[in-house]
């Protein structure tokens, strides 16, 4: 059989075409805005080499930033000033970027960089206050400055507004220095009396600046995508395009293509084809659903042509408003129970879930979910310790179960203080702490004795609540503690913990867990409903009548945003089936492994049909979809693993992964014209758009380089707390996977429908 | 030292050895901090900070209260508390000339003032003044539990006032040992030699005004590893690091006077 020489030039053109619409246009940006443009790509490039070279060569002086654990954690100088200036840098794209667009940009633009300075603590006080604000107020000038050369200049008669792009450099280089100034001053303010003061506060304002940056690590997470079915969709139209035996060559490698992932995944659960079976089950309802969206949005009916590419700002609103509504919902109502006086402080906001300690030594009791536990000691003769442990969660909360065999410890005193003093010695957690009994209450059965204490000079004081009895002949200690500052919020968990202990297990649920979702189920459904109405909303937009141009967007948008709907659903059912029934029977979901089994059963289905009607050619185009599929998954599962596998064995940022992340900023740059950076329109010209786009860049790398540097005395790696592979991998599961099968929904649409106007199978199809 | 503390402290030695080798005080940590300095109009530095007679906080003049509010404390104490009296033994050099007099004095006159204002404070449950003088294992034992409780300990003369104070030249080993025992001890810390007479009933009166025994110690001979400080509320003390009974091998060379 034959292919038209037609459609292969067709299929290779239309890839060079999208190659071509995608890459940023470095030709025809104006010189300023090459230099902006190349300016950040360097910093970018020597923050991969600091992220590289940190641990390596020779160590330049270190500066201490805060103190975490008892423990002073340090940066390294370079790091710190290649940071502040990757921050400042960042300041001054998204400023530029709002200097240069409508003026509601430009003034939301500078009132949040004011509010932002001012409320974290980077307006210096006393003396230097006044040097602070007339920086800020440097910043305003050379906004105002601005817009009355705009102005002026479109008195002129000029309205295409490109004189603009000549002030581009100089906004940002004044913005540059005068942002850059400010932490200078907010330094030189702090550095006699507490300078330790300044990196908490940078370390703050870094902390929050990630998280407003986290829905767009999630956009970022779908560029994988994009070059995911950017290459395999290239890879399989290059097959296409051979000229002989092109569609046996197709198939056959499809084949063995969807072969090898079926047969993959068996081999992967082979100890737990149950679960694979559960996953398939799950996907049969999703593909229910994902039909229902098809149908909604009318993908199979002539009247309407859809968007080859899912449009960018849908990937953006999606990311970003689920993630905002989210983030309103849960962290607000939070910060403001933390922000109230101490008296209205509401209860620890989590899920109680049992721990049953079974064995020759039994015991039980409830603890906040989050709070990972570990059986630090074991010894029914002797000392069982059981930790509860909040860290790991960001919750600064740690809880202690203790017990003594019968006859161990003749009184409760005798066993507190041997807790307590081991734990203040030089080689325990309350290290440089010297903690004492503030007071003490009866609570039920229980003694609790409010413990204080007294911290070595640089250190926060730790506060706790510690209960004691006798049972059994046994002693028992529950002991809860945090720094005095968090004490207030993490109280009614350590209260909850000892009024749920019991010298048994417990087979009822935990009692909280029925009444309570807690935190995090709320986030999901908030989540999940926000998500399920924005594709609702799409789905209605476009099922109006619409210009034809607009129309094929909107549809594509809205089949997108129901695939993330239907593909978010058929992950969680059984968190859906709690929710729905308080019922905690697990029910598995369906992952990317399960879409990659269902597309190659798929894929070996098709193939088997065409072949048992021996119309294989008749099959080029499901197939070249098919082949896009399957291998922009792969290679989408390839890219997950590579961030799972650059992380080290505790979870934290390694070098590799910050390399990694880095590389996907680079193509994520490069990727960049079609959406952001080669466009321009009214409200935001081009040269505000890349410099805005440069700005969220040098933001993220900040962060990394930052937060990946932190270390421990003896050079331990600090917990990051900036995840940022954590969310781009998030991304590229719940938005990336659903963009790779609504780009092959529409393919398949499109192939449909062309198939049934001509009549007839055609060559055609290759074109799809 | 009081006796109470030297029975808490012999107690809290034994145990912390066993604790480590079960492997209590997990490693696990509390997390982020944001310490924040704390700042409050008090007394200039150099002043007196005592009043001439204990004094309730509310009563004491502005910047007095706020230095002293910084402790934790209720009642302040007074130079007729703290001020040297004939109870205080004679303090004598066993430093073999590593200290001068005046700092073999210096230290006699700080190891009682801490003796004093700790024994002041557990008669009149000032609680958050004591971490300021001594580590964790003093503040804890019985009489701990006894003052959280909302116990008054009283401690007789014979556990308040050794018989006699011998300060000695610093000892690297003695510290070494009793760091490796488990004990928190400063790097300028110097042995201090004291002897108690006993046995010496500790009592408590409750909140309900029973009287409880609280400990009873033995006479004997003790190490007590002390840090001088120059302190800006209460003056000149010895923080008690640790100690431990002359028949602790660890220190039976100062014991002996070898």
């Amino acid at each position: 059989m034959r292919v038209s020489p037609e459609a292969h030039e067709h299929a290779h053109s239309s890839f060079r075409a999208a190659l071509r619409e995608r890459v940023i246009s470095i030709r025809t940006m104006n010189r300023p805005l090459r230099l902006v443009t190349g300016l950040a790509v360097a910093w970018l490039v020597a923050a991969a080499l600091l992220i590289a070279l940190r641990d390596h060569g020779p160590q330049g002086p270190r500066v201490s930033v805060y103190v975490v654990d008892n423990q002073l954690v340090t940066l390294s100088l370079p790091v710190l000033v290649a940071s502040i200036v990757l921050l400042s840098m960042g300041w001054a794209y998204l400023l530029t970027g709002a200097v240069h667009a409508h003026w509601a940009i430009r003034l939301a633009g500078l009132g949040l960089f004011t509010w932002a300075m001012w409320q974290e603590g980077l307006v210096a006080g006393d003396g230097w206050a006044a040097l602070s604000w007339a920086m800020l107020g440097g910043i305003w000038v050379v906004a105002a400055l601005a817009h009355l050369y705009d102005l002026r200049q479109r008195r002129r008669g000029r309205d295409e507004r490109t004189h603009l792009t000549r002030l581009v450099l100089v906004t940002f280089g004044s913005i540059f220095l005068l942002a850059g100034g400010l932490y200078a001053v907010a330094w030189l303010s702090l550095r006699g009396s507490a300078p330790i003061l300044f990196t908490e506060i940078f370390t703050t304002q870094l902390t929050t600046v990630s998280v407003v940056l986290i829905p767009l690590l999630l956009v970022a997470g779908v560029d994988f995508a994009d070059f995911s079915e950017l290459t395999s969709d290239f890879v399989a139209r290059t097959m296409a395009r051979a000229r002989a035996n092109a569609a046996w060559l197709l198939l056959g490698a499809v084949g063995l293509g969807a072969l090898a992932t079926v047969g993959w995944q068996v081999w992967s659960f082979r100890r737990h084809l149950d679960l694979l079976g559960q996953e398939l089950a799950t996907a049969v309802v999703a593909l229910l659903l994902v039909a229902l969206v098809v149908w909604a949005v009318r993908l199979g009916r002539g009247e309407r042509r859809f968007a080859r590419h899912v449009p960018y700002a849908a990937i953006a609103v999606l990311a970003i408003l689920s993630f905002t509504v989210t983030w309103l919902y849960l962290f607000l109502p939070a910060n403001a129970a933390a922000s109230r006086p101490r008296q209205d402080l509401s209860r620890i906001d989590a899920t109680l879930t049992p721990y049953n300690h079974d064995g020759r030594l039994t015991f039980s009791v409830e603890h906040p979910q989050f709070w990972e536990t570990k059986v630090a000691v074991d010894q029914p003769d002797g000392i069982t310790i059981v930790d509860f442990d909040g860290v790991s969660s960001g919750d600064p909360a740690f809880m202690e179960v203790v017990t003594g065999a019968p006859g161990q410890f003749p009184t409760t005193t005798a066993a507190l203080t041997t807790l307590l003093v081991s734990l203040s010695s030089p080689t325990g957690p309350l290290r440089g702490q010297t903690p004492y009994l503030a007071s003490a209450t009866q609570d039920g059965g229980w003694e609790a004795f409010d413990v204080r204490a007294l911290p070595d000079a640089g250190l926060a004081p730790v506060r706790g609540t510690l209960w004691t009895r006798m049972d059994g002949g046994r002693v028992w200690i529950l002991f809860g503690y945090t720094f005095d500052t968090d004490f207030a919020y993490n109280q009614p968990g350590f209260v909850a913990v000892a009024h749920s202990w019991q010298p048994s297990v417990r087979t009822e649920p935990a009692a909280a867990a029925a009444s309570d979702t807690g935190a995090s189920d709320r986030a999901l459904a908030v989540e999940l409903g926000s998500i399920a109405v924005i594709a609702a909303a799409l789905v209605l937009w476009a099922r109006r009548r619409q210009g034809p141009r607009s129309r094929g967007g909107v549809a594509t948008a809205a089949l997108f945003a129901g695939v993330v709907a239907v593909t978010f659903v058929a992950a969680v059912p059984g968190d859906l089936l709690r929710l729905a029934t308080g019922s905690t029977h697990g029910l598995v979901g369906l992952h990317l492994e399960g879409i990659q089994t269902v597309a190659g059963v798929a894929a070996l289905a098709w193939i088997g049909w065409m072949l048992a009607r021996r119309r294989a050619a008749q099959s080029t185009a499901p197939l070249v979809a098919l082949g896009t599929l399957l291998l922009g998954l792969q290679i989408l599962a390839w890219i997950y693993q590579l961030f799972s596998g650059a992380q080290d064995a505790s979870g934290r940022f390694s070098v590799a992964a910050a390399i990694i992340l880095v590389l996907a900023f680079l193509w994520d740059i490069a990727m960049s014209g079609e959406t952001i950076t080669n466009g321009g329109n009214r409200w935001i010209p081009r040269h505000a758009r890349v410099s805005l786009y440069f700005g969220y860049v040098m933001l993220v790398v900040a962060n990394i380089l930052y937060f990946s540097s932190l270390r421990f005395p003896g050079g331990t790696q600090v917990e990051a707390q900036f995840e940022s592979d954590s969310w781009v991998q998030g991304g590229m599961i719940e938005l990336g996977v659903p963009l790779l099968l609504t780009v092959f929904a529409v393919a398949i649409g499109r192939w449909w429908h062309e198939r049934a106007a001509a009549g007839l199978p055609s060559q055609a199809e290759v074109a799809a | 030292m009081s006796a109470a503390r030297r029975a808490r402290l012999l107690a809290a030695a034994g145990v912390a050895g066993a604790c480590v080798l079960a492997g209590c005080g997990s490693s696990s940590p509390p997390p982020v901090s944001t310490p924040s300095p704390v700042a409050a109009p008090t007394l200039p530095p150099g002043s007196d900070t005592y009043p001439a007679v204990d004094t309730p906080i509310g009563q004491a003049p502005a910047a007095m209260a706020a230095t002293w509010r910084q402790y934790g404390v209720t009642l302040i104490p007074g130079h007729s508390t703290v001020d040297p009296s004939a109870q205080w033994p004679r303090t004598i050099d066993a430093s073999g000339g590593a200290l001068t007099a005046a700092e073999v004095a210096a230290a006699g006159a700080a190891v009682m003032r801490t003796q004093v204002v700790a024994t002041w404070a557990d008669e009149n449950r000032q609680i958050a003044l004591e971490p300021h003088l001594m580590n964790a294992p003093f503040l804890l034992g019985t009489s701990g539990v006894a003052l959280a409780e909302g116990t008054s300990v009283h401690t007789p003369p014979c556990g308040e006032y050794p018989t006699d104070i011998k300060v000695h030249a610093p000892s690297a080993s003695a510290r070494d040992a009793l760091v490796k025992a488990g004990q928190n001890i400063g790097s300028t810390a110097i042995p201090v030699e004291m002897g108690f007479a006993g046995p010496c009933t500790v009592t408590g009166t409750t909140r309900d005004g029973r009287t409880v025994t609280v400990d009873t110690l033995p006479a004997g001979r003790i190490v007590a590893m002390v840090e001088l400080r120059d302190d800006p509320v209460l003056g000149s003390i010895a923080r008690l690091d640790a100690a431990t009974s002359c028949g602790d091998p660890a220190v039976a060379g100062i014991c002996s006077g070898a």
